[in-house]
């Protein structure tokens, strides 16, 4: 067994016997099943009432308010003004309510906001409808159904242009929330494995039958299926959760058909790969530069704020990818990966963006493993001022 | 009988500063040499070099002719100076481990590993968890990891630091077993009782280079020329000599630049001292290692070498 395989085996194996992981991996779990008991057991939610967004509609069904639509912004154009109003949706939404209102769906059209701002148009239709139905007592039968949830169909354009569809952004977000997870599984006992050696005093025992390389690479691998058991682990339980909390979902996005585009997903998987790279390379090297996971704290905390930076930018991210600190975070190493896998995701990122990002990436993360490897050598060696001339060794 | 380990013209430049500045010798094959400096002399260092766990600035360093490389693994058993062991993990599963990585099969690893585990008194601990094995406990565990694979070459970083007197016992006899079985054996280590009693021959190092190396016999004679004298009545302090020890009757005496064995005799003999006994004296390796480091060489070290 070469030395990448037999410090992958040591390592995954020794770790999979120890406790601690499967409480790690059992935590995550545990929690999305209460989470998901408790969002079955609460009652529905209600939309706020002080939205108002102009708007226009047209009202084939006559069961809305139109005290109430004002009140929320609208203004009815008339069945005659409804390809006008269509047209000029970009601008100002529409909203087409069809004429059984209890059966069919609403018609949205409007203009794209990203995933979460677009979720302001349904619950704008609902809450006319709710409110509508609410004021009216003609009919109990017609209210009951109308106070429930009302289908709603967006049409929504981006320069004219449909945007992706959340059933297809949804497949190529997940290397988002995988990477996201890893970082947040793996990045400390990635941190702590290269400690180890050191911290036991190992390392020359092991370097005399191993190179660094291999054995760094064995350690990678090892940290990755191990990673992977707990993403497994954490994805049982949140697939039953889905299922349990299926119609809250839906409620919240519509009827979801889920395509899977073989373009975004394969740029998807580069991402992430080069993204695990330099995630690794740079821990492996923080690792090496200091002598506990104490004095490694500090400059792992800031890594992993520099990873995660995106996740607190989303809406921005969605909303508008030209944003200025949307460019930035892209081209930024350590900020780029969640940035790009974002807008991978969203359909957003140019030709021209992938190939600098994806290239960056690789790059990136090859050099931080082979840099970060000899690092490991020398640090583990108590010798980090060592200053070695190399020449070629003479051999026999 | 060819050399085994050969060290030849090694400089290692570290911190700007050369530790190591033309260091030569060679360990014939079955021999056990002891490598002796004082701390910070570069011993760790030429291992480090020799294992190929640092590259050196320049030289040569074979082991079996070749320069060693992980390739090699399972020709040499190494016990660093550093150590320790996976606290965390089964005694087993550490010696299992090591036993590959010296280049052993899962099998053999585990077979070897049983054995020496029942030879030392810790059958019962092969699935204990190393941070709940004592101290000795651990450190035969140390031994057992170094040994497995039963390579041909030992190189011990001081293998004796920190050793209880029955671990301390372990060690030797494991030395010994594997230097009857042929194995050579390189020992860093400062207790020159050890050395005198197990090494067949010795490295002195001294500012990054060879003061000696050679037979036990050979560098004991590298040392000064000394004169042990047994009198009676008394001894004049004063003459062409420093008094380098006096014990009661006997004193050893360093005579002084160009002052012979014969001019001392007849020295002494003009000064009416009563010489029961005169003669060289044979300075013990710890004499020779003392000369080194407490006293400047009388020669040049580079004449010294041998």
């Amino acid at each position: 067994m070469n030395g990448a395989g037999l410090t992958f085996r040591f390592e995954f194996f020794r770790t999979l016997r120890k406790p601690s992981f499967w409480i790690a991996a059992l935590v995550l779990p545990v929690l999305a099943v209460l989470v998901g008991l408790l969002m079955t057991a609460a009652p529905p939610t209600t939309a706020g009432t002080n939205m108002k967004i102009p708007f226009s509609y047209t009202d084939a069904s006559g069961q809305v308010n139109p005290d109430v639509a004002r009140q929320l912004g609208g203004t009815a154009v008339g069945l005659s003004g409804e390809e006008r109003a269509r047209r000029a949706s970009e601008t100002r939404p529409y909203l087409a309510f069809p004429k059984q209102l209890e059966q069919d769906p609403v018609q949205v059209y409007a203009a794209d906001r990203g995933p979460l701002d677009n979720l302001q148009y349904t619950n704008l239709a609902r809450e006319v409808v709710r409110q509508s139905a609410a004021a009216s007592s003609s009919d109990q039968a017609l209210t009951a159904a109308l106070l429930g949830q009302t289908a709603v169909v967006s049409h929504l354009t981006v320069d004219g242009a449909p945007p992706r569809p959340i059933g297809e952004i949804l497949p190529p977000l997940m290397y988002a929330v995988a990477l996201f997870a890893i970082l947040l599984i793996s990045g400390n006992r990635m941190l702590v494995s290269t400690l180890e050696e050191k911290e036991n005093r190992v390392i020359e025992m092991i370097l005399i039958g191993i190179r660094p390389l291999p054995m760094i690479t064995g350690k990678i691998l090892a940290l990755f299926a191990l990673t992977g058991v707990q993403i497994v682990v954490i994805a049982v339980p949140a697939l039953g959760t889905l299922l349990l909390t299926g119609s809250e979902l839906n409620a919240l996005f519509g009827a979801v058909t889920i395509t899977i585009a073989l373009t975004p997903m394969l740029i998807g998987l580069l991402l992430l790969l080069g993204s695990l790279a330099l995630f690794t390379g740079t821990l492996v090297a923080i690792g090496s530069l200091t002598n506990s996971a104490k004095d490694a704290g500090p400059y792992f905390a800031c890594f992993l704020v520099m990873m995660t930076l995106p996740v607190y930018a989303i809406s921005t991210l969605l909303a508008d990818p030209s944003d200025q600190l949307v460019q930035l975070f892209l081209y930024f190493p350590f900020t780029a990966p969640i940035t790009a896998l974002v807008l991978n995701a969203t359909g957003v990122l140019t030709a021209v963006q992938t190939v600098t990002v994806v290239t960056e990436l690789l790059t990136l993360g090859a050099v931080a493993i082979i840099v970060a490897a000899q690092l490991f050598k020398n640090g583990a060696l108590n010798a980090p001022s060592i200053r070695i001339r190399r020449t070629p060794r003479m051999t026999a | 009988m060819g050399d085994v380990i050969r060290v030849d013209g090694l400089v290692v430049d570290r911190g700007g500063r050369r530790v190591l500045d033309g260091l030569s010798f060679a360990v014939p094959e079955g021999q056990t040499y002891g490598f002796l400096g004082a701390n910070g002399a570069g011993k760790t260092t030429t291992i480090r070099a020799l294992l190929g766990l640092l590259e050196p600035t320049e030289g040569e360093l074979l082991i079996h002719g070749a320069s060693y490389d992980p390739s090699r693994r399972g020709l040499v058993g190494y016990l660093p100076e550093e150590r320790g062991l996976f606290r965390k993990e089964t005694v087993l599963d550490v010696m299992v481990f090591f036993g590959r990585v010296h280049g052993l099969s899962a099998r053999d690893a585990r077979r070897q590993a049983l054995g020496y585990l029942e030879r030392c008194g810790l059958g019962g601990k092969a699935t204990t968890r190393i941070d709940r094995l004592s101290g000795g406990q651990q450190q035969k565990v140390q031994l057992g990891v170094t040994i497995l694979g039963t390579p041909r070459v030992l190189i011990l970083d001081e293998p004796t630091k920190g050793l209880d007197p029955l671990n301390r016992r372990l060690l030797v006899d494991v030395i010994d077993e594997r230097r009857r079985e042929g194995a050579t054996v390189l020992l860093v280590t400062h207790d020159m009782t050890e050395v005198e009693r197990s090494c067949d021959g010795v490295v002195l190092l001294k500012d990054g280079q060879t003061y000696a190396s050679g037979s036990l016999d050979s560098v004991r004679g590298s040392g000064e020329d000394l004169v042990r004298v047994v009198f009676r009545g008394s001894f004049p302090d004063d003459g062409p000599y420093d008094i380098v020890e006096r014990d009661g009757d006997a004193v050893v005496l360093r005579p002084r630049a160009h002052v012979s064995f014969e001019m001392l005799m007849r020295f002494l003999c003009d000064r009416g001292v009563q010489a029961e006994d005169f003669g060289r004296h044979r300075p013990s390796l710890e004499d020779v290692f003392l000369q080194l480091y407490e006293w400047e060489p009388a020669r040049d070290s580079g004449e010294m070498a041998a």
